[in-house]
């Protein structure tokens, strides 16, 4: 099976995939992710009332 | 004493119904008006769908929930409106008709003073022919279609494990549907478990979608301020397609679907046909076909509502080209123009216009996203129309509170694959859901809130929204501090 469209598709390094499941860089992301959010959360707030 | 009627128990009525007991006084009513006896916590369906979940983890019974706050439930649909009365008697009435067995097929006259809409859409699989459950495909819209969803895709597995190839074709069914984001976690949570259960390599997955491009998802894509450019939302969709060898058709109208056949349409490459061994293709979305009558009995639906069955709002509902299209035209409080004591919250009031660029075939149909409400905005829009007809109870003059999806950002996590350990998801932030070109001239948002991020993080977090989004629709204690 090949699709032409996978080869102008931007792809994932090792170290990229890597990261993406390395145990103590996630739990610092879901750190960082969760902060993000409450701020969207809190301007959405903000920005409404 | 004031009487408020909120018709749908899901994200938007349930969270309306909720604030609105909280901060009205004991001697005012809360009436739910909804057909089903249970909360759907629709997001898990995915989960369900492909079989990780089961029904009972993603629903619970609505009428416990609201005796113990002291909310009147009927398990009734609504079907007519009377906003200015009945006959001789002027007081606003909203005819429902029971669902619950032991009255079903009832019918009962119920006052109101203040109404929310909030029924959120009909699951319009009439509109492709042979497409939706007990047809030819497959949803993951309710909980009951994601348990039939995981009851062919076991099957599909079996059939593989027997060295069958098999081949999925996931998306959505008619050229203006919504709800691409449901169907991208669907596509990709699908190809996880096909490599977990080990038959990933007897697949042919294809993604059939009515955007532009992936990763529109139906808010005319978003621009990621990532590695030091400003990168379009496709790059990163295609990306994640491409890594899972994901197939994928954009710019498609679905014009049937038969046994292991889908007719399509797309704007670039005309007819053609996709064949399947099994296809959950999500529906196009309509209102949900509340009928409106005036005192003299004279039919004033199209008054109140869209011709899509959406109720008309406080939106600028004028026809304009695609640049002329403003922010501002999009509503704030959700009130009906024509009665100041009837709002519609979450999928069921009518957006002035998509969000996303609109494209048409060579017969004038839309082949591009309805605009989405997902379930953050659903239930902001709730909680702002709880507070205004609160404070309307209270003596305020109109509504103050706002809520407009062109002043609010969303976050949303999209699932790519359930495993506490090797599992992902995409986080993704925008701000504000409906682009602002007068505010942000570039992109119509700003790039430094917009962000998106693929990790194992992603998925803790979906997996706490889970848990915390069912505790609050519970109303167990704390549940007012967990945010929309
Ligand atoms: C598979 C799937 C996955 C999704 N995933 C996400 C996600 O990850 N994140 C996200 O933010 N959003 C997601 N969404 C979108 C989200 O579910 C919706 O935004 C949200 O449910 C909208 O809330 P609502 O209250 O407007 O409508 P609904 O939740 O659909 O509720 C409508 C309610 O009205 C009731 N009703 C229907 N007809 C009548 C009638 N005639 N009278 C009275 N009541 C009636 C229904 O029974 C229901 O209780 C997903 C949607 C789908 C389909």
């Amino acid at each position: 099976m090949t699709n032409q469209e996978w080869l102008y598709a931007t792809k994932p390094t090792r170290g990229t995939l890597f990261l993406r499941t390395f145990l103590p860089y996630q739990m610092w992301r879901f750190l960082v992710l969760n902060l993000k959010m409450i701020g969207i959360i809190r301007r959405s707030h903000g920005g409404g009332e | 004493m004031s009487r408020i009627v909120v018709l749908g128990a899901g994200v938007s009525g349930h969270t309306a119904a909720a604030f609105l007991r909280r901060w009205l006084s004991k001697r005012d009513e809360v009436i739910v008006v909804s057909p089903q006896p249970t909360y759907n916590w629709i997001p898990s369906n995915i989960w369900v769908g492909v079989g990780l979940m089961g029904k009972e983890q993603v629903t619970f019974p609505l009428a416990p929930v609201y005796r113990k706050a002291n909310i009147d439930f009927k398990q009734a649909r609504a079907v007519a409106l009377f906003p200015e009365g009945k006959g001789v008697d002027p007081q606003p009435l909203v005819e429902i008709e029971y669902t619950a067995p032991d009255r079903s097929g009832g019918h009962e006259l119920v006052k109101y003073d203040y109404l929310i809409n909030a029924t959120g859409p009909k699951l319009n699989f009439d509109a492709t022919p042979g497409l939706g459950p007990g047809k030819n495909s497959v949803s993951v819209c309710t909980a009951d279609h994601a348990v039939e969803a995981a009851q062919l895709l076991a099957e599909k597995v079996e059939r593989m494990r027997r060295g069958e190839r098999q081949r999925f074709v996931i998306g959505v069914g008619h050229g203006g549907a919504t709800c691409e984001g449901a169907a991208f976690e669907y596509v990709v949570n699908l190809e996880f478990e096909l490599r977990a259960r080990k038959v990933r390599d007897k697949a042919d997955i294809l993604f059939l979608t009515n955007e532009y491009e992936v990763g529109d998802f139906g808010v005319n894509g978003v621009h990621i301020n990532r590695g030091g450019y400003v990168t379009p939302g496709r790059i990163f969709a295609e990306s994640l397609f491409a890594e899972r060898g994901i197939r994928w058709i954009t710019k498609a109208h679905v014009r049937g679907v038969e046994p292991g056949l889908a007719h399509i349409e797309t704007l670039d490459k005309g007819l053609g046909e996709v064949e399947f061994d099994m296809a959950m293709l999500l529906p196009p979305f309509t209102g949900v076909g509340i009928r409106a009558y005036g005192r003299d009995g004279t039919d004033r639906t199209s008054d109140l509502f869209a011709p899509n069955g959406f109720m008309k709002v406080d939106a600028d509902y004028a026809k304009k080209p695609y640049r002329e299209w403003r922010a501002k035209d999009w509503p704030r409080f959700y009130q009906s123009p024509a009665h100041k004591n009837l709002f519609a919250a979450g999928i069921a009031f009518a957006p002035p216009h998509p969000i996303s660029e609109p494209h048409t075939n060579a017969e004038g149909l839309m082949i591009s996203p309805a605009p989405p409400r997902t379930g953050m905005p659903s239930a902001m829009i709730g909680k702002a129309v709880a507070r205004n007809i609160a404070d309307m109870v209270s003596g305020s003059p109109g509504p103050a509170h706002a809520a407009s999806m062109a002043e609010m950002g969303a976050a949303c996590v999209a699932s790519a694959g359930a495993n506490p350990f090797t599992g992902t998801a995409a986080s993704l932030t925008v701000f504000p859901i409906v682009p602002d070109f007068e505010r942000y001239p570039e992109y119509g948002r700003d790039t430094d809130a917009t962000f998106g991020e693929i990790g194992l993080a992603g998925h803790w977090i979906k997996i706490l929204l889970h848990h915390l989004f069912l505790h609050k629709a519970r109303m167990r204690p704390g549940w007012q501090w967990i945010p929309e």
